[in-house]
């Protein structure tokens, strides 16, 4: 490819986006709210993300063991759920760290008081936590073999909501950008149909002097990825400062939430995002108008 | 440089429009292909062009077969033909010397060329006064200069035309004629699909007649109305 032929069709192309501004305009703002659409969603997908992160961290294991076990024993045990794929940590609670922190949670000495470190009734136990929740269960059968253990507690309602949310979260979320996508290539499809009708008679002469199929090409994909690009970039350029605006009104007015958990900074989701959306907008940019001078152009 | 042979066209609605057409043409030749309106000149010239496919038949153009040429590459088969119409096709949008220039630039031709070939062949139609000229500035027959500048810039070893003066009047149309003469002159093979009659008469160039698709005469020096 000449750099000539380059400059004629970048020329050419932006040619094509200015002689339909209309059409252009009508595109480009589609794109642009697509793209919105899909800034936001990502931006609350990705806040729940993490949060549910937050969550799941607390969402541990606790394993009990049995009694009067050697503190060699003990070591092993730990040492055996270690090696578990997906175990995060585990940490040791001996009876009295347990009986201490009940004294504290309860705050109520008077039922506790009997108690000391000579007649403790708790056993020992391990708090185990995994990285993802998804393994929780293959991490009880695990553990479940181990000898010395006696009984294992986990939150299995919560754990179940969060996997049936994260589900829920991650198909509506592709299936709404599937749709938005769609519509993109629709609208930028049309809007190549229209500039390839507004030069048939330029391409036609083209093919008769012997003009290359690609070469006929290449302005009108300029132009639909000129299109793509330009409907990214608008929205995301909005849509940044308008979060960081969002998270700082929410913290303020609505402190209680900043104290579940946090969310992620303007500049953690952008930098992802845009280069996504600017590769999205060039991919339905170059899938609309392929598509269109496919149809149209029979080049 | 353009071997016809045995060709057919039937169009998909069952109209036939060029019926078992044999006619060589050797390089460097003049010939006018005459018929009245409906007899198939349109049709042939379109297929050596490769704007249609027979339906029977082979044509080889300066020694590339075009029966079943790929797709891409009949870009390469049409920079052997500079090609002109009736109705001059130019873009009105351009001047004189961006529509020849357009036609350089899109088979990729090195802007030093374009600008050296550009007023060479401008001052050859003798439009070298009219380059900055838009196309609905000029007379019917400059337009016609123009589509024929554009038409031999690229220098292809043939010119075909498909009733290059049927816009003009006779004396534009005349000039033109002579336009062509003269280029096929400078070595270049001419085709001229025409019902100009008087023309062909003066000319004495060679004449394939075609009546209803089938050629019914085939002379040197010919005219339109000779042995009718
Ligand atoms: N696109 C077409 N579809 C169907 N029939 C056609 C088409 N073009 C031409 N024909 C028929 O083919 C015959 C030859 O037409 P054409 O080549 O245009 O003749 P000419 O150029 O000599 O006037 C005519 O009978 C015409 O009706
Ligand atoms: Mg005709």
């Amino acid at each position: 490819m000449k750099f000539s032929s380059v400059k004629y069709y970048i020329h050419e192309g932006f040619t094509g986006l200015f002689k339909n501004s209309l059409m252009t305009v009508a595109s480009i703002a589609t794109v642009a709210a697509c793209i919105f659409i899909v800034a936001v969603s990502c931006c609350l997908l990705a806040n729940m993300r993490s949060m549910m992160t937050q969550i799941e961290k607390n969402i541990g294991i606790s394993v009990f063991l049995e009694d009067k076990l050697s503190p060699e024993s003990i070591t092993m045990i730990s040492e055996q759920m270690k090696r578990i794929p997906h175990v995060s940590s585990v940490t040791y609670i001996s009876p009295d760290d347990a009986l201490e922190e009940l004294k504290k949670e309860w705050n109520a000495d008077e039922v506790l008081s009997g108690f000391d470190n000579n007649n403790n009734p708790l056993s020992s136990s391990f708090e185990i936590s995994i990285d993802n929740i998804e393994y929780q269960k293959d991490v009880i059968s695990e553990i479940k073999q181990i000898d010395g253990v006696r009984n294992i507690r986990n939150a299995q309602n919560e754990t179940d909501i969060l996997l049936k949310l994260n589900k829920v979260i991650s198909i509506v979320g592709f299936l709404s950008m599937l749709i938005l996508a769609a519509i993109s290539v629709v609208i930028i499809t049309n809007t190549i149909k229209i500039s390839v009708y507004t030069r048939k008679t330029e391409i036609n002469i083209m093919k008769y002097v012997g003009a290359t199929d690609w070469f006929i090409r290449w302005p009108f994909i300029v132009e639909g990825v000129l299109i793509g690009i330009i409907g990214a970039l608008v929205p995301l350029i909005i849509s940044w400062p308008l979060y960081d605006k969002c998270i700082s009104l929410i913290y303020v007015h609505l402190p209680f939430i900043g104290n579940i958990a946090h969310f992620l900074s303007g500049y953690t989701i952008f930098s992802v995002l845009i280069p996504l959306c600017i590769l999205a907008g060039i991919l339905l940019g170059v899938i609309g108008s392929v598509t269109s001078i496919h149809k149209h152009l029979n080049v | 440089m353009i071997d016809i042979e045995n060709v057919s066209k039937i169009y998909p609605n069952g109209s036939e429009g060029i019926k078992d057409v044999t006619i060589h043409i050797e390089e460097g030749e003049f010939v006018f292909v005459i018929g009245s309106s409906g007899s198939g000149k349109s049709t042939l010239i379109k297929m050596i062009m490769k704007e249609l496919n027979p339906t029977e038949g082979k044509i080889v153009i300066n020694g590339i077969d075009t029966t079943n040429l790929e797709r891409n590459k009949i870009p390469y088969l049409r920079r052997q033909l500079g090609i002109v119409f009736q109705d001059f096709r130019l873009l009105p949008k351009k001047t004189v010397y961006e529509n020849i220039a357009f036609a350089m630039r899109v088979i990729e031709a090195h802007s030093r060329h374009i600008r050296r070939n550009v007023p060479t062949v401008l001052s050859l139609v003798g439009l070298q006064n009219k380059a900055d000229a838009y196309p609905n500035q000029l007379s019917g027959g400059e337009q016609q200069r123009t589509a024929l500048a554009r038409a031999i810039v690229n220098n292809p070893p043939i010119l075909i035309a498909d009733e290059p003066t049927g816009n003009l009047d006779p004396d534009t149309a005349w000039d033109i004629m002579c336009l062509l003469e003269e280029i096929n002159r400078r070595g270049t093979t001419v085709v001229v699909a025409t019902h100009a009659r008087d023309i062909v008469d003066l000319m004495r160039k060679r004449v394939v007649t075609l009546n209803k698709g089938r050629v019914i005469r085939d002379v040197e020096n010919g005219g339109y109305f000779d042995e009718i």
